[in-house]
């Protein structure tokens, strides 16, 4: 890692959602820092708390029931957390923005697509409309949609869910945003377009030097495409170092264990999954969340609090025992 | 009280316990209707015409001596059983027509749509006042009337509820295990059809005793001596400068059971999940 | 491949399923025909028994199609399905539903695909009671043996959907599928909606089974690397047609068809090199409203030549297992 200045610093986020008498911890004092030109890699299944975390970064998460609880996220050296909804549209669109999962309800089914595009030109950069869609069909030619001309004026059901996602990424390049929020944004395609789209993704970044924060519940989309991994589990980080670390040499169980669950045709039949289910977030103890999981565990993961701490050079892991998986592989 | 009951009733939001219990009530009042009341609804008292609310006639009394309060209690019985038939009788086979529809498709579908649409584009006074000429007037007149047109909402609701159910995989699973088609519908799909028609059901309750009372208060519904709250609204209208009690206290019991209904109309939307919302 | 038992547990042969556009009132009085998909457009494919073969495709290919067929949830135009040499698409009534004790489904979506009004015990209670496959009396402990069988804790029968995850409910789905004790089962995408290590989970179970009862599969995926591990053979299909059909080692090692090369090539692997790359494959699948003529994978394929767009390639095979569809096969 080089010694240039953080371009997203995230340190001790915590985010509850409080829904009657129950309080979830979405997010667990979660740290990291993403610099200019570089991908981060966020993965973790289903309530992880990946996507909450991904949103919060831009003051998406609805409160009620969501709340920031502690912790700060610096931009360029400037706070988010706390900035009112003026100060949020000021960085929204022009300097982050977000693509979603679902390229089919993240356009309005009743404009035209071009319009959608050139919006944030004519919002955030004032263009005039002539102007505003002249850019637009030239982002649209960027991103790969053809004759962008004549489909400027189309509108979103007469586009595949692929050209969808495309016209989406170019709405969110439309200001050159510094750093792009990709929200799982092939998992509602098929492999071909899903290898377009990461082939797009991959290009726009080397072009225009923005930071990219990739969130995915797939773990081979997250090793092709990223240069640090965060492999995050119930709320919080459990694991953080540069792709091929964690890859190569996970230093905790549950990375551990998603890379044993997944078929790699090794022609053994049997895959190793975790056993069990993940937490209920509402009722979480003390100790380490993966500890009723893991089959390194003894009676101390139940009660003392894992926090990410360095285990090796440029590698961080929650767990309290990594020498036990060291030692088991041995 | 076992401890599933229990369970149920702390699950009930606060307007479905308010309007069941209200509604309860109503329904054991004029139930025991006789014993709560010294006078006969029809006994006509000549001495005794349009008597001001006192102890002896809580309600007051009508032009012809008649014990309002008995009358009003004695309604409820009638009221509640038109507001039952002409809701729930065109409820039984709008559901399962619509369901059916929804279901099977095809020319089913086609010719049941096409019916719907000529009986929804069907002026409803001008059918009953075709009827009536035909038959004459009274309860019956308004049960055919209504059983001809009110079916059509809920075979609509049902029809669209049915399309969506149909694809679900949990249709398909009962299709695949050998479940004939009347099963797949009845046992499998058609209970999760239902709700959005039982929540409407109650809204449409109270039109129809509305309705009914309006039909009443126009001459075109129950006849004379019933003690229908609608009819006995349109007798005490004559008085209405000189004896408020007569067609204002019948009023009164209408907006109570309306009220009552669509309270528990409300409670169910949010029990049976019509409008739960989740956030994540 | 080898297989002392030759006799097939699946025969498709020729089967085209249709879609018909619905047709207006209107348009039935002008005496328009109604326009139609073809969703599976002459598919033949065999299982054996003990065998899985697994069916791969993009969305719109026709492979849930397909699927939904051989279960007679949707009517085939043309073609025949024979499962243990009986002609599925003869079959009405009784007949119908003695053989659905011998195929059954496993469907995708673990939360619609069971009915949320009825608890565990009840739906398999419900199946093994409608087909009297065992007396009354013996039904609790059969639902109590099936449970066993998928790894569920007896004390779930008597929840609802509602209170399982997505883990537990497939479970559930299998239980429910395997009450009749079926030779044959179609499995359309089981994990899809699963979490990974969930998703390991089930794999395993269904191996498992699959060792145990002696199942021939039909495994329909989208993830090639789930299907490579639960398949012995492995058909592609695109807009409705099988373009190869071979070994799991004939498919995805020596794959012949400019597709599957594709195909194969998109899949993010786990190794930790950022690609640089261009994507594997240009532009979109057509829509099966408009399928190409000719070879109908001409307008995307790298290696199209103008025969491609006018003649129609036939099935070749490359080895004893190992058929393709493409006029200029890799035969390497």
């Amino acid at each position: 890692m080089t010694t240039t200045a953080p371009l997203l610093n995230v340190a001790g986020l915590c985010i509850e959602f409080r829904t009657g008498d129950a309080v979830v911890r979405a997010n667990a004092d979660v740290s990291f820092t993403l610099t200019a030109g570089r991908t981060l890699g966020v993965v973790g299944e289903s309530g992880s708390g990946k996507s909450v975390l991904c949103r919060s970064l831009l003051g998406l998460i609805p409160s009620p029931p969501g709340f920031v609880t502690a912790g700060s996220v610096r931009f360029e050296g400037g706070e988010l957390l706390g900035l009112d909804e003026a100060g949020l549209r000021r960085v929204r669109g022009t300097a982050i923005a977000m693509i979603f999962q679902n390229p089919m309800s993240g356009l309005n089914p009743v404009w035209p697509v071009g319009d959608q595009i050139s919006e944030g030109l004519r919002v955030h950069r004032g263009l005039a409309s002539r102007d505003a869609r002249a850019r637009a069909v030239a982002l649209m030619q960027q991103v790969g949609i053809p004759s962008p001309e004549k489909r400027y004026d189309e509108y979103p059901h007469q586009w595949s869910g692929g050209m969808l996602q495309r016209a989406m990424i170019a709405m969110a390049m439309a200001c050159e945003p510094r750093l792009l929020l990709a929200d799982e944004p092939t998992t509602a395609l098929d492999a071909t377009i899903q290898d377009q789209i990461l082939a797009l993704l991959v290009e726009l970044q080397e072009r225009t030097g923005m930071a990219m924060i990739l969130v995915s519940h797939d773990m081979a989309v997250i090793a092709e495409t990223s240069d640090e991994v965060a492999v995050m589990y119930a709320g919080r980080i459990v694991e953080l170092a540069s792709t091929a670390a964690v890859f190569r040499a996970p230093r905790h169980p549950y990375t551990l264990g998603l890379l044993g669950s997944i078929p790699r045709n090794t022609g053994d039949t049997r895959l190793r999954p975790i056993p069990g289910q993940p937490p209920n977030l509402v009722e979480l103890g003390p100790g380490c969340s993966f500890a009723d999981r893991c089959v390194f565990t003894s009676a101390e993961c139940r009660v003392t609090p894992a926090a990410l701490r360095p285990v090796g050079p440029a590698h961080l892991s929650a767990c309290l025992f990594p020498e036990r998986m060291t030692a088991a592989s041995a | 009280m076992t401890a599933a009951v229990r369970a149920e009733l702390a699950r009930w939001p606060a307007s479905l316990k308010v309007g069941s219990a209200s509604f309860a009530l109503i329904v054991l009042t004029g139930l025991f209707a006789p014993w709560l009341t010294a006078y006969d609804p029809y006994t006509q008292d000549l001495a005794n015409f349009l008597q001001p609310p006192s102890w002896q006639h809580p309600f007051g009394t009508d032009q012809v001596g008649r014990d309002v309060f008995t009358r009003v209690l004695y309604g409820i019985r009638i009221d509640l059983q038109i507001g039952f038939l002409t809701t729930y009788v065109p409820m039984s086979y709008g559901l399962l027509l619509g369901a059916l529809a929804g279901y099977l498709g095809g020319w089913f579908d086609t010719v049941l749509m096409r019916l719907l649409d000529v009986a929804v584009a069907f002026p409803f006074l001008v059918l009953i006042i075709v009827i009536i000429a035909i038959l004459g007037p009274g309860v019956h007149t308004i049960y055919i009337a209504v059983f001809i047109l009110a079916w059509t909402m809920y075979a609509r609701l049902a029809r669209s509820e049915m399309l969506v159910e149909r694809g679900k995989d949990y249709v398909l699973a009962a299709r695949t295990l050998g479940y004939p088609t009347s099963r797949v519908i009845f046992r499998h799909a058609m209970p999760n059809v239902i709700n959005s028609s039982i929540v409407f059901s109650m809204a449409d309750f109270v039109l129809n005793i509305l309705l009914v009372s309006g039909l009443s208060f126009l001459g075109l519904g129950v006849e004379a001596p019933l003690p229908e709250w609608g009819a006995m609204i349109a007798e005490g209208r004559d008085f209405i400068f000189d004896a408020w009690w007569i067609a204002t206290l019948p009023g009164l019991a209408i907006v109570l059971t309306g009220v009552s209904l669509s309270l528990i109309g409300d409670g169910l939307a949010h029990r049976l999940g019509q409008r739960q919302r989740s956030f994540l | 491949m080898m297989t002392t038992d030759r006799e097939n547990a699946l025969e498709i042969d020729g089967l085209v399923v249709e879609y018909g556009a619905r047709r207006g009132l209107i348009d039935a009085a002008l005496g328009r025909t109604a326009r139609l998909v073809r969703a599976v457009d002459g598919v033949s494919l065999a299982v054996r028994r003990n065998e899985t073969v697994g069916l791969v495709g993009e969305s719109g290919c026709g492979k849930t199609t397909l699927g939904r067929a051989i279960m007679r949830i949707l009517d085939p135009t043309a073609g025949s399905i024979r499962l243990g040499g009986v002609d599925l698409l003869g079959l009405r009534g009784g007949d119908l539903r003695a053989m659905r004790r011998r195929a059954q489904m496993v469907f995708q979506d673990p939360y619609s695909s069971l009915n949320p009004r009825m608890t565990v015990e009840q739906m398999l209670a419900e199946v093994l009671r409608f087909h009297r496959v065992f007396p009354d009396v013996e039904i609790r402990g059969r639902v109590a043996a099936l449970l066993e069988l998928v790894g569920l804790a007896p004390e779930l029968a008597g929840r609802r959907p509602k209170t399982l995850s997505g883990g537990q409910r497939q479970r559930v789905g299998l239980a429910r599928a395997l009450a009749l004790e079926p030779t044959f089962l179609v499995l359309d995408e089981p994990v899809a909606a699963l979490d990974v290590s969930i998703q390991a989970q089930i794999l395993n179970l269904l191996v498992d089974l699959r060792d145990r009862l002696g199942l021939a599969m039909l495994f329909i995926a989208h993830e090639l690397s789930v299907v490579r591990h639960m398949s012995h053979r492995v058909a592609v299909m695109y807009l409705g047609r099988i373009v190869e059909v071979g070994t799991a080692e004939d498919v995805f090692e020596r794959p012949a068809h400019p597709y599957t090369q594709s195909l194969v090539r998109a899949i993010p692997r786990l190794v930790p090199e950022r690609r640089h790359r261009k994507p594997v494959l240009q532009g979109e699948v057509p829509s099966p409203l408009d399928i190409p003529t000719g070879c109908r994978f001409h307008t995307r394929c790298p290696k199209a030549q103008d025969r491609c767009t006018q003649v129609a390639p036939v099935e070749q095979a490359l080895s004893a297992s190992h058929q393709v569809e493409c006029h200029f096969p890799d035969a390497s």
